[in-house]
Order: C-alpha cells, then structure tokens, then sequence
C-alpha cells in the first residue's frame, strides 16, 4: 500500500507512515479543535497497513510534545491496536519520545509499558 | 476619558493578572493565545514542568469553552469551527508564586447537574485516585456529551496543584443558564 504522509500543523502532528519501510512516525503537537476527525484518517490507514501483512519487523516513533485530552484518547487506542497486531508480527518497537523534565509524558509512557506488553517500549529523552 | 479602562488596567496589575480574555472563543484564539503564552513563559524561565502544565490547563479550559459554552455564535450541533463565550483568566500569586487559572462560561441546567456530580467527586480525590482514574477512563468508550472523550476534567485536576475548585451562580442574562466557573493551579 502506498506510504502515507500528512505534514505538521500547529494544532496536529506530522504524520509519516512509511509503510514500504516498515517505519511509522507522529512528531509534533496535537490539539485539533475535532482530534476524532483527525485521528480517524489516521487509524484507518494503520488498520489497513497491519491487516495487510505479518511477520515484520515494525519500528514506531511517537514524539507527541503536547496533545490534549481528547488526542490522548485517540494516541492511546492507536498503541492499543499495535499491541493489538503484535503477536501477527515478528516485532514491534515503539519509541516513545519525551522532553527529559516532561514527568508527565515520562509517566505515561511507563504507563503505556505495563498496559501492552506485546509491545517493546522504548522510552527515550530528548530535547525540543 | 479612559478613566474607567485605566481603572481596570490598574486594578488587574494590582491583582497579578497574568492573562485576561472576555469574550467570544475559537479554536484559533486558543492556539493564538497559546503560542504567546509559551513565548512569554520560556522568555520568563518559567521551569518546564509549569510551563507544560500552564498551557496544557489552558488549552484544555480554552477548548472546553470553544465546545461547551451554552452561549454559542455557531450552530449548536458543530463539530467544527466553533465559536462559543466564556472568560479565561490566569492569576499568579506574586513575583514567583503559583499561577491560578480560571474559566467561566455559561451551561445549561441539564449540563450544571452533570458537571457538579462529577466535580464534587474529583475536588476529593487524592492525586494517586485521579491518576488511577484517568488510567481507566483512558480505556473506556467515550461519553455521549463529550467531544473529548471525558478525560477533560481529569486532566485538568491531575495537573492541578490543589484540588480543582469549582462554582455555579445564576447567569445575569440568561435565567436558563449557570454561569460555570473552574479553577487549577499549577
């Protein structure tokens, strides 16, 4: 399937799904005034790509440096649905990325870490 | 002439008015506004953990101002664009101290009764118990009223230093509506 890629804005996260790569990103900032509009377009392309294949080697990289709280809902379900596609696939890593002094994003990130073990969470500082 | 406004600005110093807006709010104020107060907390070397949970705590008031206010210019069943009143204040105690944000809108009876329910429980909990419960509303299936999932107030009242503070008084023009009034400090 073709590679998907929506460019950052303001309010949503550069979205770049280089699926022939087995290579998935959201880099930026995410407060949409409709986060279910935008996260749908989102979902239904990962959907597709997961149920289109097995046995890969999937790298995904989430440096959300804000969302609110209607996109964490929406970030929550899409590592739900990799947890969800991991036991089809050989591995899945998902980086997940974090101003250093961010405790909060730290701690959901661990949260992330005892909620899907089917997953191999990454968490890993740095500096916006 | 500009005795009045002169008052005013005089009297928001005197209070440590850090932030005032009253009025009509759109996603595009939100942001705007948002982007300023960044600007001003880093120029400030305000620590990160404030600032995120400053413009975090706005955003989300902001937001639910934008979705939820019962007085709204925009059709009521609009999902985008929306353009809604309410009044969003940021207060700091002193030179250094904590700031308190606050926004005041209009609901209506039905929406009072439901938010006070809720919020009478949360200004209780202990930060483990609001973690706790975020944790689970992150899983459960979204509200029918919300357009955020629900996890709103609970983020809001995580972030908060103290226990979230709230109030409803009569609206002054409207005898259907409250005036809903929401208070954090981070």
């Amino acid at each position: 399937m073709p590679n998907f890629y929506l460019p950052a804005s303001k309010q949503t996260p550069e979205i770049d799904f280089k699926f022939d790569e087995n290579h998935l990103s959201m880099k930026g900032e995410s407060y949409p005034e409709n986060a279910g509009a935008f996260y749908g377009r989102v979902m239904e392309e990962l959907r597709a790509y997961l149920s289109g294949g097995s046995g890969r080697n999937i790298v995904v990289d989430v440096a959300l440096r804000y969302f609110n709280s209607a996109s964490t809902k929406l970030v929550f379900k899409f590592v739900e649905e990799l947890d969800t596609a991991a036991t089809n696939e050989g591995s899945i890593r998902l980086n997940w990325l974090f101003e250093e002094e961010d405790d909060m994003l730290r701690e959901f990130g661990e949260n992330l870490q005892e909620d899907f073990t089917s997953l191999d969470i990454n968490l890993q500082e740095t500096t916006y | 002439m500009n005795a009045p406004i002169n008052e005013f600005h005089a009297m928001a110093k005197g209070h440590n008015v850090f932030f005032y807006y009253r009025g009509y709010v759109s996603q595009t104020m939100v942001e705007a506004c948002a982007e300023a107060l960044k600007l001003r907390l880093e120029s400030a070397n305000i620590n990160y953990p404030t600032q995120r949970r400053l413009l975090s705590s706005f955003i989300e008031m902001g937001q639910n101002v934008v979705h939820y206010s019962a007085d709204s210019l925009t059709a009521v069943d609009a999902s985008e664009n929306e353009v809604r009143f309410g009044v969003l204040t940021i207060c700091r105690e002193g030179e250094d101290g904590l700031f308190t944000l606050t926004c005041t809108n209009p609901v209506s009876q039905r929406i009072k009764d439901k938010l006070q329910g809720k919020l009478e429980v949360l200004a209780t909990l202990s930060v483990d118990e609001i973690k706790s419960l975020y944790r689970k509303a992150l899983r459960a299936e979204g509200e029918e009223d919300s357009k955020g999932g629900g996890i709103g107030l609970l983020t809001l009242a995580r972030d908060s230093s103290n226990p979230i503070e709230f109030s409803f008084v009569e609206s002054p023009d409207n005898s259907e509506h409250q005036m809903f009034t929401l208070s954090v400090t981070v």
